[in-house]
Order: structure tokens, then sequence, then C-alpha cells
């Protein structure tokens, strides 16, 4: 039996394994100084580091001046990048900092020592409810998550993550993050019951 | 289906190309032997396949004026790299050459202070004796043949380990009868200067090593 007979996606979790980082020539560009090297980066990332900031600030505005925040820390750190993580995590990680210092900034009262806490408000704010009622039981059913399997979850499944970034990320094994995909998968299952079938 | 392979199971149905071989062996076992395995598979699959199809929060914004909007903040030169950040592999390299330059060196003048010795060991290498005490044989002693016919080699040998344990002031013992002149050192004024030099040389050498 292999993936193809299981209707798995074959092509979207070869695209997910970042075991050769296609960022890492860009890198190498622009240690070697070329300047446009980060604008590519930029264009490539831009949208997934959006959204990954989107699911922590309220609105659409805040979250591009929390993303363009993360570009212009990344540019100035991009000189000393090693890559010992991927380039995509390490600007994801940038982004997930700038997230939480921008909640720090804005929004003392509400509690935001960890990204998590901040998601759950922003999943339960009636504006964001979009889509059918599925939808919005799926949403409701992932801020129920605990904080790691929701973070876990959510970087593998919205922002199409390896469970190696996914790991680098949550600062987790690899083992370990596939064991909180696991629950939280198992835990919306529990939650939502036979909804989804 | 124990709890490690559901995990691997849900990673399976995630992400097949994610899992080591002998983990993929493994899942593929356990769908094989368990009819209930590919039912939770598809399960998972379909919750995944709900949840990567809902709306993405919020409305995109403008990418190319997003990108625009970074350019101008992050500017059209390179991000200035402080200085030390250049130079920082510089000076262990050049604390690295120094400390190898002082160390060779350092063994290069030990060298030279080894050298007169090694000099002089040809030197003092006086002639070759003869290895082997055979009955017959001469023992070259003090530049001199001295036939050992007629004498007990044993005792001869023995003789010479007690000179080696003598302390300055012992009377030299008498063991070798006559073989070495002990008790008249009148041969000892017939050296000249380069003998006496040599016998410097060779207690230095000795004293040295």
């Amino acid at each position: 039996m292999d993936a193809l007979a299981l209707g798995l996606s074959p092509l979207s979790s070869v695209t997910r394994v970042a075991e050769l980082d296609p960022d890492r020539d860009l890198i190498v560009a622009f240690h070697e100084g070329q300047r446009t090297a980060f604008d590519q980066i930029v264009r490539r990332h831009q949208r997934g580091m959006w959204h990954l900031v989107r699911r922590y600030v309220k609105s659409d505005a805040d979250a591009s001046d929390v993303v363009q925040q993360a570009f212009v820390r990344a540019f100035r750190g991009l000189g000393s990048f090693r890559g010992a993580a991927s380039v995509r995590s390490w600007l994801y990680r940038i982004a997930i900092n700038c997230a939480l210092s921008w909640l720090r900034d804005h929004r003392r009262e509400t509690p935001t020592e960890i990204a998590e806490d901040a998601l759950v408000e922003q999943h339960q704010a009636p504006a964001r409810i979009e889509g059918n009622e599925l939808n919005v039981r799926l949403r409701e059913a992932i801020s129920q998550l605990p904080p790691k399997q929701k973070m876990v979850l959510e970087l593998r499944v919205f922002d199409d993550l390896s469970f190696k970034e996914v790991s680098e990320l949550a600062d987790c094994s690899e083992n370990t993050a596939k064991v909180n995909f696991h629950y939280a998968v198992k835990r919306l299952r529990d939650i939502l019951g036979g909804a989804h079938e | 289906m124990s709890d490690a392979d559901k995990t691997l199971l849900t990673a399976y149905v995630d992400g097949v190309t994610e899992l080591a071989p002998h983990e993929r062996k493994r899942v593929e076992a356990v769908l094989e032997s368990q009819p209930g395995a590919r039912a939770e598979a598809d399960a998972t699959r379909d919750l995944l396949a709900t949840l990567r199809e809902m709306p993405r929060t919020g409305n995109e914004p403008d990418w190319s004026e997003l990108e625009a909007a970074i350019h101008r903040r992050v500017g059209d030169d390179l991000p200035h790299t402080p200085w030390w950040r250049n130079w920082r592999w510089v000076v262990p390299t050049a604390a690295m050459a120094t400390i190898a330059t002082i160390a060779i060196l350092l063994l290069v003048m030990r060298d030279d202070e080894l050298q007169p010795v090694a000099h002089v060991s040809p030197a003092v290498q006086i002639e070759p004796a003869p290895n082997e005490m055979t009955p017959g044989a001469v023992v070259w002693l003090d530049e001199q043949a001295i036939d050992l016919d007629g004498v007990d080699a044993d005792r001869l040998l023995e003789a010479f380990d007690d000179l080696d344990d003598l302390e300055p002031g012992d009377s030299l013992a008498s063991d070798a009868d006559g073989l070495l002149p002990v008790d008249d050192l009148s041969w000892v004024d017939t050296l000249d200067d380069k003998a006496l030099d040599r016998a410097a040389m060779l207690l230095e050498h000795k004293k040295k090593t």
C-alpha cells in the first residue's frame, strides 16, 4: 500500500519537506552583496508571513505593519544567518516574535505571554468568523485545543510547514511535533463528533 | 492499535514522505493487518482536508504594495555590518597563527641547543669496540686494546658494574686485578689536550642525557 492508494497527495507532502532549502541560494546571493536577493525572499514569504501574523493580530492593516517590521528585522539579521534552520522557519520565528511584541505593545489588557492565548481571542471575535457553520465549529474547536497542540496544528495545516519546521518554531523535537499534531487532530475529531464526516 | 502507531498513522496520512522508511513500513503493516486503521486514516484525512479548505482569516493586502512598503523601510543599501563582525574571524586566526609561529620557533631553538651534543657524539665515538666478549677477545678500553686472555669474563663484567656504583671519593675496587691502573694514575698525565677535551665533552653529554 502506498500514499496514492490511500488517496494522499504526495506532491504537497514533498513540497513540505525542507531537506534542501529552496531559499539557500538567495541567502548566499545576499551574503555576496546582491541586495535584490532580499526582494525575492520578501516576494516568496510575505503572503505566508502575513497569514501567520494575521492569526495573532486583530486587523489586516496591523498584520501588514507587523510583517513589515519582521522583514526589516530579518534584513538586518540576514547577514549573520548561518542556515541552522530553514529560511522560512527563521522568518516565521521573527514574524511570531514581532507579532507577540506588537500584542504586548498594543494590548496590555490581553494575556500575551504565549501566542496561543492571543489566537484564542482572535478566533472568538465575531467579525472573524467566516464561512458556514462547520467552519465556525472548527474554529471554536481549534480554540479549545491546548496551546502547544493548537500551535502545531495551525503551523502544519494553515502554514503548510514540514514537521521539521514546525518543531523548530514550536521549540520541540520533530517526534513531539508529530505527537502534538496527532492529539490535536484526535481532539478535533472528538469535539466535532461526526460533523465533518 | 497503540498510541505510537496512531501518531505515526496521522503523520503518515498528512506527510508520508516525512516519515523514516521503517516508520512507513510500520504504518503500512498496521494498515494491512488492522481493518480499523484504514477507517482511522480516512477520517483523519477528511478532517485535515476540511481544515485546509477553511477560508483564511482577513482580507489579503496588495502584495506588490506590501513589498514596496518593505523595500522603502529597508532601503536600497545592504545592511551595515559592524566592523567587529567582519573581523571576528581574523582575530582568532591571527592568534592561532602567532601561537603556531612561537611554537615552531621554540622547537627550532631547542634543536639548536641540542645540536652541539649531536655534533659531539660522532667525535666522541672513538673506534668501534668488539661487542662480544669471547675467549681470546680484546676489550677496547681508554684507547687501548686489553687482551682478555685468561680473564674471567663474568668477573670482569661485575667489576664494570661496580665501577658504575662508585661514589666520589670511593676507592676503586681492585676486582679488575690490574685491568685498570687504579693504583697508578700517572697515565692521566700522559693524556694530551685533545683527549681531555673529548673526555670533557663526553661527560657533558652524559650529564645532559
